[in-house]
């Protein structure tokens, strides 16, 4: 009889089980006396904390703002497709809405997101005054018919869009008497003698980090701004010569013979032990690694940013690598099944407040940072984290380190980044004229999406994969022609054109 | 004739009544979790958004069929795996048999087990580990290409970046991995194995070799054969994962196959009905495998699934 029983027992937990997968989202419950909110981000909490509620930074913004907020972690692919076709929507959703077919502006007529315009106007005075202030932000987050439709991330200083770039061992330049290389001969000359000097592979980066080098020939990897027209950087001129270059140096073993292979941990590995002494890479994942693995190795161990080169000396670098102040990757949209907007709005609104831009970028005030002389310094609660790791410890209290809809504050990354070189590249790496080259914000009609997708992906995978022949030798340039005929072929024209299209209805804005 | 075959079922159901009650969350498991989501593959003929749900889509015929077909890595994909499952099936599916045969024949049980424990090691390594591993062990400095320039004579050079080397990384490695683990089944079935049939042997004047071939062959033929016939059917099912993992632009010629094409397009780029159009074209021709499979074995063999 009781093994009978068990077997019931087990038989009911299992349909139990079972039917909780239909009904997985419950109701909402609300107790009526205390306002009470629901927030989907594809960001993640921190992993010292079990339930979110005990992390200082969303403790303390449920406490400040007084409103209890449930929060869902990682809804993102496919997490986030089940959750808005299961119709039973939360009332705030941070997520790149640009990412979705159509853009944002489709998100509204589908009836997920609301027009945030009104909401905005009448309940975010704080977000409002900002946006006042930069009206260019101001276009970046409306759509192409003028609606605002999220609570932006929004970069709060040029300085945090710009970091990455080309980086060369000081220490190295120093004991072999050379200047910091400019122009791309100088570079070849450097690589030339720490090659003569037994480094293995002189210049080491991953395919992706290599826009150090075909900046100087005023190109992208990816679409770009010319003169308010629209190209596409594999098909231009400046890119076979890109490729020549990084041809003759993997011929001649300055560019590392791993070029294909290597990627961030590698790259990383292989600087630090001075394998290779020249690199392109960010300043935090690469720079600031590479300085603390090096040092331990060899204390004279010096890794600095180097100018983007150019080709005539004295030259201004024109490419490089800048972001836009306005990043579309947290917007945080309100649902169309939100009850209370205003709440929802001032919710989101207390973030560009000052009080809310110090939670956000600082945490607590005299617990994570403390104000010395008007500047909010981290606390040893910060720095002294028990893994060294200062990201990880950040994250803990402050969310802008990753994206959230806020405005990041600059001394929130001076403070991350920990060594002086690191800051100093940022400085050099700066000075690009890239800003008139990024291309906007644009956002594409289903339509149009649907045309681009067609084609994209081939055409990535024929330019990744030929950039990669051409530059291994495996692919002579007398194919250049057949090259870039294959990507007329395979449909580049009619992207551009939807892309200039879209720009257009962008600059009307 | 009828009555006495509904009271036979009655009784049967009444006599086995537990049995059949812990049948229902397996029927239910296969039913909920298999059998409803098949009602998905409907969305390959449409132009799938989430919002508008399954239903709500609009229909799209068969264009996203034309378009994978038309596209034109469509032949190299189609190549690239076939041609990995392939190598995959010739290496890896007699190894651990042969694997499982050696065991069979070590006679020190303590060495035996030691050997075997070993073997199953690497199954347990993540695989993205295991790739971290292959990857910086092949670039042009690592380990093992340090050996192959010694023994084979190769060209010094980042293996991985070599399109010709591709497919053998990939089967070897999962030979590593897997073998240990993959005899286990086969070491089961050995142990099912009537001893008396080797005295007989023996008494017959078969040595060791006579022993495996009429003996201890035959008496794993049906297993062998099972999951030979299993295993076609996930002939064109090459995990993109590991995939993703090694390969890299220089080696798409000979590495890009249907699931990491499927996984930069249908998931990168949130394009579902194009994912499910490519998945479903998977599956097809991998139901004509093993049904192939099956009938083949069952004319001369005797042994099959169904």
């Amino acid at each position: 009889m009781n093994q009978r029983l068990t077997q019931i027992i087990l038989l009911l937990t299992t349909i139990i089980f079972g039917l909780s997968f239909f009904t997985g989202c419950g109701k909402k419950t609300g107790t009526g006396s205390e306002p009470e909110l629901t927030w989907a981000t594809w960001t993640t909490n921190h992993s010292d904390y079990l339930d979110y509620n005990e992390q200082p930074f969303f403790k303390e913004l449920q406490k400040q703002t007084g409103v209890k907020i449930k929060f869902k972690f990682d809804v993102i692919g496919e997490a986030f497709n089940l959750l808005i076709a299961s119709g039973d929507l939360p009332d705030i959703i941070q997520y790149n809405w640009y990412s979705r077919p159509g853009g944002p502006e489709k998100q509204i007529n589908d009836g997920i997101i609301i027009d945030l315009t009104d909401a905005i106007n009448k309940w975010a005075p704080n977000l409002r005054a900002y946006l006042d202030k930069h009206p260019d932000i101001d276009r970046d987050i409306k759509t192409d018919s003028g609606k605002y439709y999220c609570f932006p991330f929004i970069r709060g200083d040029e300085y945090l869009t710009v970091f990455e770039g080309p980086m060369v061992r000081k220490d190295l330049l120093d004991k072999y008497r050379l200047e910091i290389p400019e122009t791309i001969a100088e570079w070849e000359n450097v690589l030339k003698v720490f090659k003569e000097n037994g480094i293995k592979s002189p210049l080491s980066l991953t395919t992706e980090f290599s826009r150090g080098f075909y900046s100087a020939y005023n190109v992208t990897e990816d679409y770009y701004l010319d003169n308010g027209k629209i190209k596409f950087g594999p098909i231009e001129n400046g890119w076979k010569e890109f490729l020549q270059l990084f041809n003759k140096w993997y011929k001649e073993g300055l560019l590392d013979s791993d070029y294909g292979t290597v990627d961030k941990a590698i790259l990383n590995s292989k600087i630090s032990s001075g394998n290779a002494a020249a690199a392109g890479g960010l300043a935090g994942s690469t720079m600031g690694v590479c300085i603390t693995a090096g040092k331990e190795l060899n204390e004279k161990f010096e890794l600095i940013g180097a100018k983007y080169p150019v080709l005539n000396k004295g030259d201004y670098p024109e490419f490089g690598q800048k972001d836009l102040l306005y990043n579309p990757n947290s917007g945080a949209a309100i649902t169309s099944q939100c009850k209370n907007i205003e709440l929802a709005a001032k919710v989101l609104d207390f973030a560009y407040g000052a009080e809310g831009h110090m939670l956000y970028n600082f945490g607590i005030a005299g617990e994570s940072y403390e104000m010395i002389d008007g500047y909010p310094k981290y606390t040893d609660v910060i720095t002294n984290y028990e893994n060294g790791d200062i990201t990880a410890s950040l994250k803990r209290y402050v969310v802008s380190v990753d994206h959230a809809p806020c405005i990041q504050d600059v001394r929130m990354y001076e403070q991350r980044l920990i060594y002086a070189e690191q800051k100093e590249a940022i400085r050099v790496w700066s000075q690009t004229n890239m800003a008139k080259h990024v291309l906007p914000h644009i956002t594409y009609t289903p339509e149009e999406t649907e045309i681009i997708n067609e084609v994209d992906e081939n055409i990535k995978t024929y330019v990744s994969e030929n950039t990669m022949k051409f530059i291994l030798g495996l692919k002579s340039f007398d194919e250049w022609n057949s090259y870039v005929e294959t990507i007329r072929s395979l449909g580049i024209d009619k992207i551009i054109a939807i892309k200039e299209t879209a720009l257009e209805r962008y600059n009307n804005r | 004739m009828e009555k006495t075959n509904s009271y036979s079922v009655k009784y049967r159901l009444k006599k086995n009544k537990w049995a059949y009650i812990m049948l229902i969350p397996v029927v239910l498991y296969y039913f909920i979790f298999h059998y409803i989501p098949m009602f998905g593959i409907v969305i390959a003929f449409k132009d799938y958004t989430p919002f508008k749900g399954i239903i709500g889509s609009e229909w799209a015929g068969l264009k996203h069929f034309i378009s994978f077909f038309n596209n034109m890595y469509f032949w190299r994909l189609i190549r690239n795996t076939v041609l990995i499952s392939f190598y995959d099936l010739l290496f890896n599916f007699p190894a651990p048999v042969i694997l499982a045969l050696l065991f069979n024949e070590v006679r020190n049980r303590h060495f035996k087990r030691t050997v075997q424990t070993i073997s199953y090691f690497p199954h347990f390594i993540s695989l993205v580990v295991m790739c971290g591993m292959i990857r910086s062990f092949t670039l042009s400095e690592g380990i093992i290409t340090n050996f192959l320039v010694s023994i084979a004579g190769i060209e010094r050079e980042s293996l991985l970046q070599n399109a010709k080397y591709f497919r053998a990384i990939y089967v070897l490695s999962s030979t590593w991995k897997e073998v240990g683990w993959n005899s286990i089944i086969y070491m089961a079935a050995l142990s099912g194995i009537n001893t008396e049939l080797y005295e007989s042997c023996e008494i017959d004047g078969g040595g060791k070799w006579r022993k495996a071939w009429h003996v201890t062959l035959p008496g794993i033929r049906n297993t062998i054969i099972l999951l030979f016939i299993l295993r076609t059917g996930a002939l064109l099912s090459v995990g993109s994962e590991k995939i993703i993992l090694l390969y890299n632009s220089s080696t798409y010629e000979t590495a890009d196959v249907i699931s990491s094409f499927l996984y930069r397009k249908g998931l990168q780029e949130q394009n579902w009905s194009y994912g499910a159009t490519v998945g479903l074209f998977n599956a097809l021709i991998n139901l004509i495998f093993i049904v192939l499979a099956n009938t083949t074995s069952r004319k001369f063999s005797e042994t099959s699934l169904w």
